[in-house]
């Protein structure tokens, strides 16, 4: 005999036989296999006895023998199906019982479930309806839009979702590739266009001029009018479904004529069309759009400047837009090149295609943008948080269930002894926690039935259960309740499932070792995920806070816009100044083309004498008037304020327009302070010539995302630049001055309807959007915490009870209460400690990335990750302590006990 | 006659009846094999073991573990009252055959 490991029979062979055989007697039949084998390694060699022993094993196995055996055997598989439907009714009463016996178990499970599929549901239905946009027109995959890059000598970059007027129609006469071409203009003076029809007048948002082959290019719907021939003639209008309704009370709209007055004209525009309102959206969706685009926009001739049109391209069937991509440079380089290269940059025009335009378009400069637009960074977020809360629901699921396995040990092992085979207690298993998945999801539907109006406002969307999408939410729930059912169910399915009857029987309990690791490093990943997820709102409050405290250069307290919206406003408004000057409360009155938190429109260059184009520094140009900087408190750095009327305008041709820079202009100008009045500027494109007199202290025109841009200011003797009448009023002023300022107004200029605003709100708004991810943040986090605690509450409670001998005994031995819970916490702890190790740095770095969206923004320290840890901590041991200390202060009964285990340990 | 009796399953019946004490799975299996000089696979064995246990001409106990077939028990073989009676009405029929045919079988020439 050699000294090897002994020589067996193919281990897979034998397998196989066992497998095959089953539960049918073939002791014999092995031995007899076996037998021979060794008996014939001493006539053949090894290689051979195996082929043998193989042969021998499928000769069995196709033999009348076993055929017989395994009818005989005392529980033929056979006769045991995997689903039997007779048993469905025990197997229901008994999750029944076993839900109605650990009464809190059972809710912190179905709750958690609910709120985490509640939570995933309607996340879904906002995310459904941001990718849901732009895709209903034909055709959409062919369409897109023209964007402009900006590359200046100095290497600044700009890019815009716009370009200049003449591009778009010069391209569709020019590529044969372009199928059709349209381009939409939405009036950037002003955020909301009035509206008048008989004694009716009211503001509209959303309202655009558009080319007659707009409606070609997007099919809308018509209600009423012809949508081919709605737009042909210029003071054409077609309107949406609401604004018929709010303007005409049901009657018909065709051919009634609207007066739509601007700042420009004030035409009258006759009904030509009614589009039908849809849940499907898109970017290009408005109250009205006006036609006469392309009789507006022929004095434009420029490639150059007025990147002020949103230019939309279809392209022919089977053409690429990456072909027609590689056709622009040669097209730009015989158009307007030149003119660019005076400005100091170069201009370079993409596409976009149209369904990307409302979740890819915030790189784009300034917040022009049709319609809202979306992020994809925000939709990824909501993704993120859904998927979090949903694996937070499901690890408090698989703790508990493994958790409790151990009462139901006796069952298990029971159901085993008498024939019950792994698939049958795994199918138990699985189906219980579908079954408490379904639960959960009846439930989710009443809650989503009720919270979607307020997620709803929260998200500033118009998502609800209609008959239309009834079913997809359904469907969505139904695959949440089975995702999650299955996922958190399979594990302890398989564990349970796995113990031996025997091992179970005698011990009545489950020796669950793995699963105890596992277990622990399931409740360190939740932490992780509560320590990033609170130290991220912490990191987000105090950025906010940060910025709210930042002083913006500016006073923005006790002061009212009014904002001049039509011919007859800005007409009027040195009467309306000089009216309400008098007024008791009213400080001073002022006017400005852009207040600060009302941005100006981009696109003018200038450069100090003596320096070339090349160095051309864009600047935001903002045209305001007397006393404007002593009214917002802006400070001056050098020089004067302007003087009225002289600077107001130009007294004669060749003189220079008196400006007032901020610091960041000369800073980017390269002008030292002392010697900037005085400084001549030129202005890029042409002659004109500007003399700086003053320089003022920058201050924040912006939103604090943005660091502070050259701005330039000139003096404006005609009232017709205004957009915003700022007043200042007497920290003591009354609600009757307000009403005061109404009626001036009303009585002045009554064909345009009065607004007002204290700048300090609209200042706020600019923040609106960071609040409210900040809302939705902290409402998550509120949740996640709660399913985690859930969690924690519910095995802190498991392992006190089964601990509690142990308990008894060490108070014997005279274990202090105090001692006691830092034994039952201390576990927890040290998962604690871990997490927070893994979860900060993770949360370091996604704080650094959602401050790089801010110019300004806070140091960021340790302290909110070591305050995200403590209140995890805090959280963790209000969760665990209660059941902690319930435990440690035992007495009676479970005193009794665990003397009486420590007698019999001791015996 | 009861029931019929085929070449290999009266070949198993002799040869258990021949090994006695010792007639079990592999025994049954060599012998024939050294005897008939055929191969004979294990399944086809127990096959036919089986519908002779069937026929009720073979009955089978479990014996003790034993070591070298890894712990597992043997199951041994020994005739029935039946078995042995049709085994006699085989032998009967056929030397009542050779009785009549003495003449045609001689082998010599």
């Amino acid at each position: 005999m050699k000294d090897k490991a002994p020589i067996k029979p193919p281990r897979l062979a034998d397998r196989l036989f066992e497998w095959y055989c089953d539960n049918a007697a073939i002791e014999d039949l092995h031995g007899d296999m076996e037998e021979l084998f060794y008996s014939n390694l001493e006539k053949m060699p090894l290689a051979r006895a195996k082929r043998k022993y193989w042969q021998q094993t499928i000769s069995l196995i196709f033999s009348y023998a076993i055929k017989k055996r395994k009818r005989q055997s005392a529980y033929p598989p056979t006769s045991y199906p995997f689903s039997h439907y007779h048993m469905m009714g025990h197997y229901i009463k008994v999750a029944v019982r076993n839900m109605l016996k650990n009464k809190i178990f059972s809710a912190i499970n179905v709750l958690g479930l609910s709120i985490a599929i509640t939570c995933c549901a309607m996340l879904t239905l906002f995310i459904q309806d941001e990718l849901a946009y732009d895709r209903r027109f034909n055709d959409a995959d062919r369409i897109y839009r023209i964007t402009t890059q900006m590359i200046a000598t100095n290497g600044r970059e700009s890019h815009l979702q716009r370009c200049s007027p003449p591009i778009g129609p010069a391209m569709a006469a020019e590529f044969p590739e372009i199928e059709l071409q349209t381009r939409v203009v939405k009036d950037l003076s002003t955020e909301a266009q009035l509206i008048k029809y008989k004694e009716k007048s009211f503001y509209e948002k959303r309202g655009y001029q558009v080319d007659s082959t707009f409606f070609q290019m997007f099919p809308y719907e018509f209600i009423e009018g012809n949508r081919r021939t709605a737009l042909k003639q210029p003071w054409s209008m077609v309107i949406s479904e609401e604004l018929a309704a709010k303007l005409f009370d049901g009657q018909p709209a065709l051919d009634q004529l609207v007066a739509v007055p601007t700042n420009n004209d004030s035409g009258l525009y006759k009904i030509t069309g009614v589009i039908k309102s849809s849940k499907l959206k898109s970017h290009l969706d408005a109250d009205f759009y006006l036609s006469g685009l392309e009789q507006a926009l022929q004095p434009f001739t420029t490639w150059a400047t007025g990147n002020f049109v949103f230019t939309y391209l279809k392209v022919k069937e089977g053409f690429s837009a990456d072909a027609l991509l590689l056709k622009f440079p040669g097209l730009m380089s015989r158009h307007g090149e030149e003119e660019n290269r005076a400005m100091g940059r170069k201009k370079i025009l993409g596409l976009q295609p149209l369904s990307d335009a409302h979740l890819y378009s915030r790189h784009f400069d300034n917040d022009i943008e049709l319609g809202t637009s979306g992020s994809i960074t925000y939709v990824h977020l909501t993704a993120a948080i859904g998927l979090l809360i949903l694996i937070l629901a499901s690890i408090n699921f698989i703790n508990l269930t493994t958790a409790r396995a151990s009462q139901r040990a006796g069952e298990i092992g029971i159901r085993k002894a008498i024939g019950a085979q792994r698939i049958n207690l795994f199918l138990q298993f699985i189906g219980e926690s579908m079954g408490i998945a379904l639960l959960s999801m009846t439930i989710s539907f009443v809650m989503i039935y009720w919270l979607l109006p307020y997620f709803s406002v929260l998200v500033q969307k118009d998502i609800e259960i209609t008959s239309e999408n009834v079913l997809f939410v359904t469907g969505v729930l139904f695959a949440f309740a089975f995702i999650t059912g299955f996922v958190a169910g399979i594990y302890p399915s398989l564990v349970l499932s796995l113990y031996e009857p025997v091992k179970i029987l005698k011990d009545k309990q489950l020796r669950l070792g793995s699963s105890e690791v596992i277990r622990k490093g399931l409740i360190a990943f939740q932490f992780v995920i509560s320590i990033m997820l609170i130290s991220g709102i912490l990191i987000i409050h105090d950025q906010l806070e940060f910025i709210q405290s930042k002083p913006l250069g500016f006073d923005a307290m006790h002061k009212i816009m009014v904002p001049l919206r039509t011919n007859e406003a800005t007409g009027k408004y040195v009467q309306f100044k000089n009216a309400i000057a008098s007024i008791p409360g009213v400080e001073a009155v002022t006017a400005a083309s852009n207040s600060p938190s009302t941005p100006p429109v981009n696109d003018w260059n200038f450069y100090p004498a003596g320096k070339n184009a090349d160095d051309a520094v864009a600047h935001y140009i903002v045209m305001v008037d007397e006393k404007y900087f002593k009214l917002m408190s802006i400070p001056s750095a050098a020089g004067r304020d302007f003087s009225f009327p002289a600077d107001g305008g130009l007294n004669s041709p060749g003189e220079s327009r008196k400006v007032i820079v901020n610091r960041a202009s000369l800073q980017k100008m390269g002008i030292d302070l002392s010697t900037a009045v005085g400084t001549q500027l030129l202005f890029a494109n042409n002659t004109a010539k500007f003399e700086i007199v003053g320089v003022i202290e920058d201050f924040h025109q912006f939103s604090l995302h943005k660091s502070i841009s050259p701005i330039i200011f000139y003096a404006s003797a005609d009232s017709g630049v205004f957009r915003q009448t700022i007043i200042a009023l007497n920290p003591e002023y009354s609600e009757r001055t307000l009403s005061k300022i109404k009626e001036t107004w009303v009585k002045l200029i009554p064909d345009t309807p009065f607004e007002s605003e204290p700048l300090s709100a609209s200042v706020q708004r600019q923040y609106e959007n960071d609040k409210r991810v900040s809302f939705i943040i902290t409402c998550s986090t509120v949740l996640a915490i709660v399913i985690s605690c859930l969690g924690l509450y519910g095995l802190s409670i498991f392992i006190a009870e089964k601990r509690t001998k142990e308990i008894g005994i060490r108070k014997v031995m005279g274990a202090s209460t105090p001692g006691i819970v830092a034994l039952l916490s201390g576990e927890f702890l040290k998962i604690l400690l871990i997490a927070f190790i893994i979860g900060a740095p993770v949360s370091y770095f996604l704080a650094k990335e959602w401050l790089s969206n801010f110019a300004y923004r806070m140091n960021l320290g340790i302290g909110s990750f070591l305050m995200a840890g403590l209140i995890s901590l805090l959280i963790a041991m209000a969760a665990i302590a209660f059941e902690s200390f319930s435990a440690a202060r035992l007495s009676g009964k479970e005193f009794e006990s665990g003397v009486n285990s420590f007698e019999s340990l001791i015996n | 006659m009861k029931g019929y009796v085929g070449e290999f399953e009266e070949l198993v019946l002799l040869t258990v009846a021949s090994l006695g004490e010792e007639a079990y799975g592999v025994a049954i299996k060599e012998d024939i094999e050294k005897r008939s000089d055929r191969a004979i696979s294990i399944g086809a064995l127990h096959s036919t073991i089986t519908r002779l246990e069937e026929k009720n001409y073979l009955k089978s106990w479990l014996g003790e573990p034993t070591q070298e077939r890894g712990g597992r028990r043997k199951r041994y073989f020994e005739l029935t009252q039946s078995g042995k009676v049709a085994l006699h009405e085989i032998k009967q029929l056929r030397d009542d055959l050779w009785k009549l045919s003495k003449a045609s079988l001689s082998l010599s020439k």
